[in-house]
């Protein structure tokens, strides 16, 4: 018989008896999804890591007072101290800046959002850009003008209608002029996104509109400082760690009274830690394949022991054991490929569905998963599709056509 | 031309071996109608397969067409039943998923013969069983006859010279089974050169073979042609 016919018995026999094959199939088909699923959700992890981090512009490194510390705080001098390169070689910006909610009201509306008291240098340093007007100036700050650069969804809560740029706000009751309005950044994870802040300077926030905060009008609730590379950033924190200590007075064995987080090494842990979900998740996969596999040994076994009559048949009727052999491979290798096919669809499906109702998070599908999901599954369905093939083609004919 | 000498044939049964034929001999000519009766255990079966090449016999010799069965490997043997044994057997073994015609169409399908060749045949060989409406029906939808016919028509197809029946009747009841048997006989007249082998436990059926082959613990107990 030729390999077309042969192909063609194959077949005949995978549609006639469609439960068999579609059980066949189910356990490589959620085997290879799992794998290529779990996978991408890995990589969607690490780019939604990246993206995170990329928003914020790099070698950024943020001072906060350690609130384990009673009394702990940071100073605007704190900050000049900073930005003096005597003290830090390599910082290149700081940002002091004060924080909090309050109610803003404008054109009828009045909505509460976080208020950032911050340096013109904010903007550069963050890669904020600004759609309309400009950001406030070093002389606005000395000046304790009462100006205001809106992030992008506050100005169009506030001004659905209008342009924003020269507009008069109220935050909370002091008035300012918006000066600026910033670019659309989107979710930025977990902190709010600049979308939904207000920036004004920071005298202002410190003496008019925050003045009441814990560590008095003087202190700052976090100093930003760029380092002048990623490189140098690590030396920077040292740097930065002596200088606080020195002014804070602090003596050798008492804890810091400030925290110094920066993104460098923050990324760096974070990688290890999505290191780990990705191998995890990939053993996860693997455990999946593995009981896809199982149950097609499973089937493939049942099939040749339910089908030793029809195999006995075929041989009285004059089939070889080689045409034998070979039919129950090619259905076993139509089959697995098949499947594993139809898994990859699945997965891709699954992974265009969670990309189409949500965006913070992106599942990428990997080729190198879908070829080693695919392989194996296809390795799986071939070793335990030939061991019955073989096994079939070797039955005695007479003792098949016996067989109950 | 089928001639067999002095054959055995044993099973081994784990430490034991029970041996079913003690040393037969038959010859039969092309174009005979052969029945062989005898009790139930006596080799009847055992004896039909070897003639089927669907099994070897432990010693002795059979010649197949002036060839000999023992030599032929695996591969010559499938060839053989393919080519020259038609077999029917007694629960009809068809291939349930599959048409009627699809089943009648296997041993063409074996034989290398093309789609559009053997549909012909099995076709013709399906109207030469009297089922010629019947082409798509599954198995299961068709009676015990109709079963049986579709099994002979298998056998057929590829216009074997010997037909092999092991109780074909056995699974009917005495009217089918008369169909069964007048179908064998008016296949015979149409093709004189067709030697037909069948086993019965009906001495009617047996009545109506020329050779009356009779077996008894796995020996020829007597060898009448009428
Ligand atoms: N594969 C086998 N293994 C072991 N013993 C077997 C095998 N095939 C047949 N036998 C034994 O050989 C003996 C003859 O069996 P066989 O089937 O040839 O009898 P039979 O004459 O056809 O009987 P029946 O009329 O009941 O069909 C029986 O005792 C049976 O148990
Ligand atoms: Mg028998």
């Amino acid at each position: 018989m030729s390999l077309l016919e042969i192909f063609r018995t194959a077949f005949e026999s995978l549609t006639t008896n469609k439960l068999r094959t579609l059980l066949t199939m189910l356990g490589i088909v959620i085997g290879v999804a799992a794998v290529v699923i779990l996978l991408a959700m890995g990589e969607g992890v690490q780019l939604y890591i990246d993206k995170q981090f990329a928003g914020f512009g790099s070698n950024l490194i943020t001072i906060t007072p350690n609130l384990k510390v009673p009394d702990a705080r940071l100073t605007m001098d704190d900050s000049r101290a900073i930005a003096d390169k005597a003290n830090v070689p390599n910082v290149k910006r700081v940002v002091p800046s004060v924080g909090g909610e309050l109610k803003i009201s404008a054109n009828g509306n009045s909505i509460s959002r976080n208020i950032n008291g911050v340096t013109p240098d904010n903007f550069s340093m963050r890669n904020i850009g600004l759609i309309q007007g400009s950001s406030f100036t070093n002389s606005d700050v000395e000046n304790r003008n009462r100006v205001a650069v809106l992030g992008y969804k506050v100005a169009q809560d506030l001004f659905p209608d209008q342009v924003a740029l020269g507009q008069n706000i109220l935050i909370d009751s002091l008035p300012a002029r918006v000066v600026g309005v910033t670019e659309k950044k989107g979710s930025q994870g977990p902190s709010t996104s600049t979308d939904d802040m207000i920036f004004v300077p920071i005298t202002v926030a410190q003496e008019k509109l925050l003045a009441n905060r814990p560590g008095g009008v003087k202190s700052v609730s976090s100093i930003t400082v760029e380092a002048e590379s990623a490189a140098t950033s690590s030396r920077a924190v040292n740097d930065i760690a002596k200088t606080l200590r020195g002014r804070h007075n602090l003596l050798a064995g008492q804890t810091d009274d400030f925290q110094v987080l920066d993104q460098a090494s923050l990324l760096s842990s974070l990688s290890s830690i999505i290191n780990i979900l990705q191998i995890f998740l990939a053993l996860i996969g693997a455990i999946a394949l593995l009981v896809g596999g199982i149950g097609i040994m499973n089937i493939m076994i049942v099939n040749v022991t339910e089908r030793t009559r029809e195999i006995g048949v075929r041989k009285a009727i004059g089939a070889d054991p080689a045409t034998i052999r070979l039919q129950f491979l090619i259905e076993a290798i139509v089959v697995t490929c098949l499947a594993g096919v139809l898994g990859i669809v699945l997965s891709w499906l699954c992974v265009v569905i969670t990309n189409s109702v949500q965006t913070t998070f992106t599942p990428v599908i990997q080729l190198d998963a879908v070829i080693l999901a695919f392989g194996v599954s296809v390795f799986i369905g071939v070793v335990f599709g030939l061991y019955p093939a073989i096994r079939a083609s070797n039955m005695e004919p007479v003792e098949a056509l016996r067989y109950e | 031309m089928i001639e067999i000498l002095n054959i055995t044939k044993s099973f081994k049964m784990g430490e034991n071996v029970l041996t079913v034929l003690h040393g037969v001999d038959l010859t039969i000519k092309a174009g005979e109608y052969v029945a062989i009766i005898g009790p139930s255990g006596s080799g009847k079966s055992t004896l039909m397969n070897v003639i089927g090449c669907l099994d070897k016999p432990t010693t002795g010799h059979y010649r197949l067409n002036q060839q000999d069965v023992s030599q032929l490997s695996e591969k010559e043997l499938a060839r053989q039943r393919n080519k020259n044994i038609g077999f029917v057997f007694q629960r009809f073994n068809l291939l349930g998923k599959i048409s009627a015609q699809r089943n009648v169409e296997l041993p063409a399908q074996y034989a290398g013969m093309s789609l559009s060749q053997r549909r012909m045949l099995s076709q013709r060989a399906m109207e030469a069983v009297g089922l010629g409406d019947r082409l798509d029906h599954r198995p299961l939808e068709l009676s015990g006859g109709q079963q049986q016919r579709v099994a002979i028509a298998r056998a057929l197809v590829n216009r074997p010279n010997i037909l092999l029946a092991d109780e074909p009747t056995g699974a009917l009841d005495s009217k089918t089974g008369k169909e069964i048997m007048d179908l064998f006989e008016s296949l015979q007249v149409q093709n004189p050169e067709m030697t037909i082998i069948l086993v019965t436990h009906d001495h009617d059926v047996a009545a109506r073979a020329k050779r009356v082959v009779s077996i008894r613990d796995g020996l020829i107990a007597s060898d009448i042609t009428n």
